[in-house]
Formats: structure tokens, sequence, C-alpha cells
């Protein structure tokens, strides 16, 4: 366990370094705790006490490109699944489908947010948010294929209006 | 949040190519999400109405619309789809590595 005032030290260094280099994680804020920084844009670059936690090195920068992976290889499964249902219609598809657009949407608005909702309580809102969004619409999306026709015939159906 | 005045960015900057088909991938994203999430939690609170989607679609064939009316709806609902998926096409380039070079 590293002292505060180590803690601080290394923190103050590492910022230091950020401000000249650039640099998103420079080696010795991954190596220890660290206080989570927000740069905030005040005549120069200044640290903002948000939180402080512990992580292990590399920790939050493999989660964040496992992350990044992960959003490919979906976006690849659905390039896959959405054909399919031309191709064969049956509840597999369909839960696939619930799955796979409510996850690729989810992703994708936590990329909204990310971009344009700062502050110390906004973000943090809008994800929980979010969360309960995307919580509602997988099970309705469910509901809908148990309980009624499911996403394939809807779609079928709806196309078919112009008959 | 912050009290003191901005450059101007979004009102100066000119729009181009690579912004506008950037954004509208972005739009048309939000726009089918917030749109699938309306339905799904549609699909949550009808049944407890009576409703189901077959209902929901006699209904509209009683409307009898004009084909002009469905196919446009058709449209409106197809094309979304239909350009976040090509353009999901060109991120999916980029992300390999390709069409970084001018040639």
């Amino acid at each position: 366990l590293v002292g505060r005032r180590e803690t601080k030290m290394a923190a103050s260094v590492g910022i230091l370094r950020l401000a000249r280099r650039n640099v998103l994680f420079s080696p010795r804020l991954v190596t220890r705790s660290f206080v989570a920084s927000g740069m905030v844009h005040q005549n120069r670059l200044q640290p903002v006490q948000t939180t402080q936690f512990h992580t292990s090195p590399q920790s939050l920068a493999a989660q964040a490109s496992s992350h990044w992976n992960a959003e490919r290889v979906l976006a690849v499964g659905l390039l896959t699944i959405i054909p399919a249902a031309f191709v064969v219609q049956n509840p597999v598809i369909d839960y696939g489908l619930a799955a796979a657009l409510v996850l690729h949407g989810h992703w994708g608005f936590e990329q909204i947010f990310t971009d344009y909702i700062h502050g110390p309580l906004l973000p943090r809102l809008s994800k929980i948010a979010l969360y309960g969004a995307s919580i509602v619409a997988f099970a309705g999306l469910c509901y809908f294929n148990y309980n009624d026709v499911g996403i394939c015939k809807a779609v079928a159906m709806v196309w078919a209006l112009d008959k | 949040q912050m009290k003191r005045p901005m450059s101007p960015h979004l009102t100066i900057y000119k729009p181009q190519l690579t912004s506008m088909l950037s954004i509208t991938h972005r739009a048309t994203g939000a726009a089918l999400t917030g749109g699938m999430y309306l339905f799904a939690m549609h699909a949550l609170v009808v049944p407890a109405f009576g409703w189901d989607f077959t209902m929901a679609i006699n209904m509209i064939k009683g409307w009898e619309l004009p084909w002009a009316v469905i196919v446009s709806a058709k449209w409106l609902l197809a094309w979304p789809v239909a350009y976040h998926t090509l353009n999901g096409f060109r991120h999916m380039a980029w992300d390999l590595g390709y069409g970084f070079n001018i040639s």
C-alpha cells in the first residue's frame, strides 16, 4: 500500500509529464494508485479531484482495449445474423437479433454520451439511465419474441403491408 | 459549467463530406436505437390493453393507405439501416487499417 503523500507526489509528477508530453498514461501513473484526474482547461491543464482508486498496472487500458475489440466483434456478428434472418426465420435468430441489436445500440450510445456529456455528475446519471433503458428494451424484445410474432415475422408483416 | 467565453466551432466549421458522413452515421445509429428501444418498451405495455402486433398490422391495413405512403414509410425505415450498415463497412475498413493512404 502506498501512502497519500507518495500518491500525491506520483500523481503530480505524472500530471506534469502529461502536460508536457500529452501522453495519456505515463508509466509512473499506472504502476501505483493514482488520483483519477479530469483535466480541465482553466488557462492551463489542472488536475481536478474526482475519485481515488487503486488499479493493477495496465488494467484500465487493457479493459478499454478489449471493449473496443468486443465492439468490432459484435458488429461483425450483426453483419452475419442480419443476412441470416433473410434466409431462415426462427426463434434463435429472433433472440440473437434482440441481444445483438440492443448491445450494439447500448455500446453506441455509450460512445455518444462519452463524447458529448461532460462533468462530474451528468455522465454517471446518463450511463445509469442508459443501462436501465437497455435492460428494459432487451426485456421488451424478448417478451415480444416469446409472446408475440417475433422480430423476423414482424419485419415480414410490416414489409408485406403494401400488397 | 465553464464561465469563460469559447471560440466558435460548430458555427464556423464548413460542413464537409467526411464530417457529414460521420455525423449521419451517428445520427442514424442513435435514431435506430431510439426507435427500437421505444418499440421494445411499447411491446411491454400494450398487451395490458389487449393489443398484439397482428392487431396493429390489421389496423394499419384497415386504413387502406395509398401505396405511395406505404412505400415512403418503408423507405424511411430502411434508409437509416442501409446507410448505417454501408457506412459501417467504411468504419470496419478503417479499423482494419485500410484507407489512410492518399493515392
